[in-house]
């Protein structure tokens, strides 16, 4: 399936979002809701470029669009800037003091009108949903959007400690603006109001990983291996090595 | 007159008379014609759904004397058995009072509220007992459905499609392009689902046809079912909606009593059955993609349409979804013929449009008319004009999503295609009326304030671009805005309108910007004189008594709730500032108009 995207012509596989088509061919598309490995969600809307099929124009989102043959897609036109520094605006609105979307915001240069800014505001969640899906991808479903409208966020059931969670921080791993806090505390890490003890290394003795996640590894794997950290594992490999070697040398 | 049989008495147990406790009235006409051994004629007895005039409920019609009751009472049922039943007179005063020629009526058909209308989607309702299966037969009932089956699929398409029926929804689109498009994709199971869930402030239409008349849908349904392939329906009903709920659940049971609905329906050896699904209650499910998703147990979300449900529907399947009312209008457009429904409304848009009438008109209500009906004929020839005779403002019509259309397009046509060229939108019918009480800041910012509980909060444009028109909005109607917050409402509201995935998104700056368009002189008001001509932004309104025109009556202070206002009799009167809670009731009270609306308090 042949496309045009900024002009030049670029080969599609059937069912492939403009996104993937954009990502495999290093074109740029803004976007803080895509992560490649993850379905498109449409929900940041920076990802809007201008579609012409059949002489009719219109704005799509790039990361759910399927792409069609002889499409002819402009990634960058003066509508669509204008839309996605008016997107940067309402985030800034939303967040003006995460530094991620400060840099973005003067990547593409837009002050919001100070009247409207809240200089106290400290939410960092932009609402991309990646947390939610990554959460779902490790089979957990832990974490979903709760509310809707302006009240909209993401948390567990009633914003209580989750006994579906890992601890296995897969949300935070993915989050653009880092608004997933991780608390570290003594002997536990508190993640989504719930706090998970922590395996020492069986070596060491230095904290490794969360009890969930290794009892979920290990049944996963049906196995019961003892918890070693790295650091002891590469010195418990190279003293076997050096056993061998030595062997050899005699 | 003379006696006559198979007399029947309908009491309208719709919502808005079922408030007017119209079931105890219904409940005493059965106890009393029980009691009563004098009655040489005994009447049926049956409540019905909504007639459409809510405002002058409880409404009682009895046939075939063609005499409509209005605001009955339970008190006035012995008086109606004594004089109508028995002597075959009427009760002068429980008559419809007609607005436009100042006089009672007999019979609710010549009455101008009804007169300009065109029952298609409603023909039943009123007329009928919902529960019972054999009054909707006796009115040609399941008619259609027999027809149908003995016609082939492309047959029962090109019937709709020829008939350029286009669904009610909102959008309007050709309901018989929608079948065809979904017939021709061979992948099944395919499903049919009704959309009943109706959330727009004011709008009652889906709900007036599902309580009143849930059989027509129902037979809609199975056409669809047939023409396209499918043996699965789904009626997604508002939760919130307990008699529609009911009602359909026990019409679908009688159907499938009845044999028109289940396996074989009527020998044919077609199979078809619905369920209902109860709406979890958020106004955005009415939008198809977010239905959908809401059936298949996901969040309410809209998802992106680039792939039309007609391919890929509910779970991925081809899926007709259509809209109460477009159901409604199928069965008689089979048993009547396309060119029947083609002659109704005007080129491009055919048949009827349902509306609830609502807000500061004379008649409020549910009202269907051809398409192509004027604005002005809606509210002042069926509507009775505005109350009080009070200028008239504008009406906001499609709901939330809709815009507000000032006077000088009164003479619009209600079409699909006028409304959608002036910024507002058909929308499932809400029209709301406004007169010179309304402020139009507070109507936009009204419905940003909706929209901000009841858009999903997918999107960032629809999300945060709705709470920040919110903010500015609050910002102006409390004296806080300034010139440059008109610009920015405009930079977002295209950027909303723009960016957004679904039609809730796309069309929700709409109140905002058509404001914006026909009452900007209203906004620089707000904003630079700091004064809502309206009264209605409180913090931009201060009342004055006018020393020349006061003439002492006393009523302003005697009813002032704070003893605001001082004067003694025949004196003028002076409202105390600082005391003052602007409750307005002062300026309603005046005889002579004395009482003057002034702008923000400004400190000396």
């Amino acid at each position: 399936m042949k496309l045009k995207i900024d002009g030049k012509i670029y080969e599609g596989h059937k069912g492939e979002t403009l996104m993937e088509l954009a990502r495999r061919n290093n074109i740029h598309i803004p976007s803080l809701c895509y992560k490649t490995g993850f379905e498109g969600l449409g929900r940041c809307r920076l990802c809007m470029v201008e579609v012409k099929e059949n002489n009719r124009k219109r704005l799509v989102s790039a990361c759910v669009y399927p792409i069609k043959e002889g499409i002819e897609v402009s990634t960058s036109t003066e509508e669509i800037e204008k839309i996605r520094k008016n997107i940067i605006m309402l985030l800034l609105l939303r967040s003006p003091n995460n530094e991620y979307i400060k840099k973005l915001g003067e990547e593409y240069n837009v002050a919001p009108p100070e009247r409207y800014m809240d200089a106290s505001e400290v939410e960092d969640c932009i609402l991309c949903g990646l947390c939610v899906k990554a959460c779902e991808a490790m089979g957990r479903n832990a974490i979903s959007f709760v509310q809707r409208g302006i009240t909209k966020k993401v948390s567990t059931p009633y914003d209580e400690p989750s006994m579906d969670c890992l601890g296995c921080e897969a949300c935070a791993e993915v989050c653009p603006t880092g608004a997933i806090k991780i608390e570290d505390r003594k002997d536990e890490k508190l993640i989504w109001y719930r706090g998970f003890g922590m395996v020492k290394c069986s070596v060491c003795g230095k904290e490794l990983i969360q009890e969930n996640i290794l009892e979920f590894v290990n049944e996963k794997l049906n196995t019961e291996e003892e918890p070693i950290c790295d650091a002891c594992k590469r010195k418990a490999v190279a003293s076997k090595f050096k056993d061998s070697f030595q062997h050899i040398l005699k | 007159m003379d006696k006559v049989n198979n007399r029947k008495i309908l009491v309208c147990c719709g919502t808005g008379c079922l408030a007017h406790n119209s079931y105890q009235v219904y409940l005493e006409f059965k106890k009393k014609l029980e009691e009563d051994t004098n009655i040489d004629v005994r009447p049926i007895i049956k409540s019905t759904g909504c007639n459409g005039l809510c405002e002058k409920g409880p409404v009682v019609k009895i046939l075939p004397d063609e005499i409509s009751y209005f605001k009955v009472s339970v008190d006035d049922v012995d008086e109606i058995v004594e004089k109508t039943i028995k002597n075959y007179e009427t009760v002068d005063r429980l008559l419809y009072f007609d607005v436009n020629s100042k006089k009672r009526i007999k019979s609710h058909k010549d009455a101008s509220f009804y007169k300009g209308q065109l029952k298609i989607a409603l023909r039943n309702i009123g007329e009928i007992d919902p529960l019972n299966i054999d009054d909707y037969i006796e009115r040609d009932g399941y008619k259609a459905l027999r027809k149908a089956l003995n016609m082939s699929p492309e047959e029962i398409i090109r019937e709709v499609e020829l008939s350029g029926l286009r669904g009610r929804g909102g959008a309007g689109f050709p309901t018989g392009l929608k079948w065809k498009s979904c017939y021709q994709y061979k992948d099944y199971p395919k499903y049919v689902i009704c959309n009943g869930d109706e959330g727009d402030p004011g709008a009652f239409m889906d709900r007036s046809i599902m309580e009143g008349d849930p059989n027509s849908i129902i037979e809609g349904m199975i056409i669809c079912g047939y023409a396209i392939g499918a043996h699965k329906g789904f009626l997604y009903i508002r939760d919130e909606y307990d008699l529609a709920l009911k009602n359909v659940q026990g019409a679908i049971e009688n159907a499938r009593e009845r044999g028109f609905l289940g396996k074989n329906i009527l020998n044919s050896g077609f199979d078809f059955d619905l369920e209902i699904v109860r709406g979890g209650g958020a106004f955005v499910c009415g939008e198809s993609s977010a239905l959908i998703a809401s059936i298949e147990g996901d969040v309410g979300e809209p998802r992106a349409k680039y792939i039309r449900n007609v391919e890929k529907g509910l779970w991925d399947k081809p899926t007709v979804l259509n809209n109460v009312e477009t159901w409604a209008n199928i069965p008689p457009i089979i048993i009547n013929g396309w060119q029947w429904f083609r002659k109704i409304g005007i080129e491009g848009n055919h048949g009827t449009k349902v509306f609830s009438l609502v807000g500061k008109v004379q008649n409020t209500g549910l009202v269907e008319v051809p398409m192509g009906t004027t604005l002005r004929e809606l509210v002042y020839d069926i509507g009775g004009g505005i109350i009080g005779n009070r200028p008239f403002k504008a009406v906001q019509t499609g709901g939330p999503s809709g815009g507000c259309i000032p006077k000088e397009y009164l003479d619009i046509s209600l079409d699909f295609d006028s409304l959608d060229q002036i910024g507002s939108m058909m929308g499932s019918g809400g029209v709301i009326v406004m007169d010179d009480t309304t402020c139009m800041v507070d109507v936009a910012k009204y419905y940003m304030d909706f929209l901000s509980e009841e858009s999903c909060g997918k999107c960032t444009s629809c999300r945060e671009g709705i709470k920040t028109m919110l903010d500015i909005l609050k910002n102006i109607t409390e004296g806080k805005g300034e010139l440059e917050d008109i610009d920015l409402l405009l930079e977002i509201g295209e950027t909303v309108r723009k960016a957004s995935l679904c039609g809730l998104g796309k069309t929700a700056p709409n109140p905002v910007l058509t404001t914006l368009k026909y009452f900007r002189d209203e906004y620089i008001e707000h904003i630079v004189d700091k004064r809502c001509a309206a009264g209605v932004c409180k913090e931009l309104t201060s009342y004055y008594i006018d020393s020349s025109q006061c003439i002492g009556c006393t009523i302003c202070s005697q009813n002032c709730p704070v003893g605001a206002i001082s004067g003694s009799l025949r004196e003028p009167h002076v409202i105390d500032e600082n005391i003052c809670i602007k409750c307005g009731t002062c300026a309603n009270k005046c005889p002579r108009q004395a009482v003057k609306i002034g702008g923000m308090k400004v400190e000396a």
